[in-house]
């Protein structure tokens, strides 16, 4: 198996590929992988970073009297800066003060922003106003996961869009009269909106996953790669957006029907990790893997069942899945 | 080979689809049949282990009264008696045999859970975490893989938890502890070092012929649990009198931790969990610092100290990564 760069090249070279190095060589760390850890870390950091100077601005802005366009102008200028430092962090191949400032700047900016443009719409911030904001965070989202150049805030945006774009469609057609909020009108009406909802993003990056050498050989691997992370852990957690709110503070048992979907979940999650699995990312693998266990945990709680008909269930599924193990591996032997 | 060196190749060199496409093949990078039915197998094979260990912990707190409490142990005990024929049908390092041990694990707890429910023993929740790990650590010796060691650690762990949370210090066969008067933070402290240990003899066993026992997400794994506990004592013992011994104990335990990665050069893995646990733990002692006067001022020193250090962080740990793996390749290629 080719282990190294110069063997990489030296076979498809052996296999009649025409070889041309490109001229300017790009710094190393868009391309290095970063251990999956140290982006948890450097994320997390970031965040905590972000609302600290989130808090920084509210409180310079709460002694004016600008009110919500005040801070509107001061989310966009913030914006800017950021994507003005991660530009140059990137000149600059790693400079992690720069982008550990930026991804802070970014974070504080998109809250900040959206807030603005909250208060302008409704002073009182009041559900009706969910859809609306929700559609501009999903474009605010999709632009600065397109713009911004720096991988873990790509991933993070498009984690981002995606749960703004469940909270859009869910918002804005879920609700109605004399039901409670984030209950569906019908099972029907919930599943159809799950699915417009999920399979769309699902089949983007299938397409993704099944167009790799196209999207590496045209260059454009630095945006796609964490755009397809992002889509992964949103397939695998972002789908609770569009679980109804009682599922998420509660057993099921007072919404008769809503019980089995969290299952939808766990598909979702299981589609994702074969996703994570084809781009041969075990991180977010593991990821996948961790959230499918979750959603099924969540599903036994929901159901409205005895302890003892969920043991058979689980049993008998149990005694399925190993027995296609067993199945897979036979038919795997030489 | 990974993908970014893969993206790396493909972007100096230029290549068209059809190259990066024979890249991807030829590297192994993309699954090919074969790697997609391991994968699907061992899928398979955890989502049936998990669900059968589910149904046994549901089937005893169903507490089924139809069935006599006979018939309950007979059923836990031919669950076990069941893991072990297939262990000793498909011994370890087979799969199933593995899987096999790895579920007797848990449904060991099972049956002490059911003993603890028939008889009520009296027994404090800890007590039955204690005997679960003790009675089932042959089962995990027997395994010889890292899912058995880790459901048996999170097994220790909890029962640790679990008895730092109620034990009565002082009374009974822990009278012994008290003469320290430990409190909470000592505690989580305790349990950190427990995990510390475990984590190196671990490591220790790598590329040995237990080595099996101990893959390397196992140690990272004891090591989150580690600085996770530490990390906690740190917070618990701020404010009180024994935050200069808790929190310069956990300094010296990181140091070695450090000190172990920096000459084993191999993962980065426990300066990342050193540098998250003091990130938080500094923090947390500045925000107290600031606490009386907290304004705008403030707000942003904390806003800097977060973004200062976690740069600091990112720095140093790809700079580790970036050395480590060049040379990890270099020896790969005189290899």
């Amino acid at each position: 198996m080719i282990a190294t760069p110069q063997d990489l090249v030296q076979a498809l070279q052996a296999r009649g590929f025409a070889l041309h190095p490109a001229s300017a060589q790009a710094p190393a760390e868009e391309t290095s992988e970063r251990p999956w850890f140290v982006s948890l870390l450097l994320g997390a950091a970031g965040w905590a970073a972000g609302i600290f100077v989130l808090i920084f601005v509210g409180m310079t802005f709460a002694r004016g009297s600008n009110g919500g366009a005040g801070i509107l102008v001061a989310g966009l200028v913030l914006l800017a800066m950021a994507y003005g430092l991660f530009w140059a962090a990137g000149r600059a191949g790693f400079a992690a003060f720069a982008s550990q400032a930026a991804l802070a700047l970014s974070i504080a900016g998109q809250f900040a922003t959206l807030f603005g443009l909250a208060e302008s719409i409704d002073r009182n911030l009041s559900m009706r106003a969910v859809p609306t904001l929700a559609a501009i965070a999903l474009a605010m989202q999709v632009i600065l996961a397109a713009v911004m150049p720096n991988r873990l805030h790509r991933t993070m945006s498009t984690l981002f869009a995606c749960i703004a774009w469940a909270v859009a469609l869910r918002f804005s057609t879920w609700d109605r009269a004399g039901v409670p909020a984030g209950i569906p009108a019908s099972a029907v009406t919930g599943l159809s909106i799950w699915l417009a909802t999920w399979l769309p993003l699902a089949g983007l990056l299938f397409v993704i996953v099944r167009r790799e050498p196209m999207w590496i050989a045209r260059g454009f691997a630095p945006m796609v790669r964490p755009i397809a992370a992002g889509l992964v852990v949103a397939l695998a957690l972002g789908t609770l957006a569009s679980e109804p709110w009682a599922l998420l503070v509660g057993p099921g048992s007072a919404h008769g029907g809503l019980a089995p979907w969290p299952l939808l979940s766990a598909l979702a999650a299981l589609a994702a990790l074969i996703a994570a699995f084809a781009l041969g990312n075990l991180g977010l693998a593991a990821v996948c893997i961790a959230a499918a266990i979750g959603h099924v945990f969540h599903l036994y709680y929901s159901l409205e069942a005895t302890l003892l008909a969920k043991a058979a269930t689980l049993a008998v599924v149990g005694a399925g899945c190993l027995a296609a193990a067993w199945l897979t591996k036979t038919r795997s032997a030489p | 080979m990974k993908r970014a060196l893969i993206d790396r190749v493909a972007r100096d060199w230029r290549l068209d689809e059809a190259a990066v496409a024979v890249a991807l093949e030829a590297t192994g990078a993309r699954p090919g049949r074969d790697d997609w039915r391991r994968f699907l197998s061992r899928l398979a094979l955890g989502a049936g282990v998990a669900s059968l260990a589910a149904a046994a912990i549901m089937f005893i707190a169903a507490n089924w009264q139809s069935l006599a409490v006979v018939g309950r142990f007979a059923l836990a005990h031919a669950a076990i008696v069941a893991c072990a024929g297939v262990a000793f049908w498909r011994p370890p390092p087979h799969a199933m045999g593995r899987a096999a041990l790895a579920l007797a694990i848990v449904v060991s707890g099972a049956l002490l859970a059911l003993y603890g429910q028939a008889y009520q023993t009296g027994a404090d929740l800890y007590e039955l975490f204690f005997a679960w790990a003790g009675l089932t650590v042959v089962f995990a010796i027997a395994a010889a893989s890292g899912a058995a060691w880790a459901i048996w650690w999170c097994v220790l762990n909890v029962g640790l938890a679990l008895f730092a949370g109620t034990v009565p210090f002082g009374r009974g066969m822990w009278w012994w502890i008290d003469r320290w008067h430990p409190g909470s933070a000592e505690a989580c402290l305790a349990i950190a070092a427990i995990d510390f240990a475990a984590a190196a003899g671990f490591a220790r066993l790598h590329g040995t012929s237990l080595s099996a026992h101990a893959p390397r997400w196992l140690s990272r794994l004891l090591l989150a649990f580690a600085f996770g506990y530490g990390t906690a004592a740190c917070l618990l013992a701020l404010g009180e009198a024994p935050a200069p011994v808790v929190i310069g104990t956990f300094a010296v335990l990181s140091i070695a931790v450090g000190g172990l990665a920096l000459r084993a050069r191999s993962d980065v893995f426990p300066l990342a969990a050193i540098a998250g646990a003091w990130i938080v733990v500094t923090t947390v002692l500045l925000a107290r610092a600031l606490e009386r006067g907290m304004s705008e001022g403030g707000i942003f020193l904390l806003a800097l100290w977060v973004i200062g250090t976690s740069s600091a962080t990112g720095f140093a740990l790809m700079h580790w990564v970036r050395a480590w793996r060049v040379e990890e390749e270099s020896g790969e290629a005189t290899a």
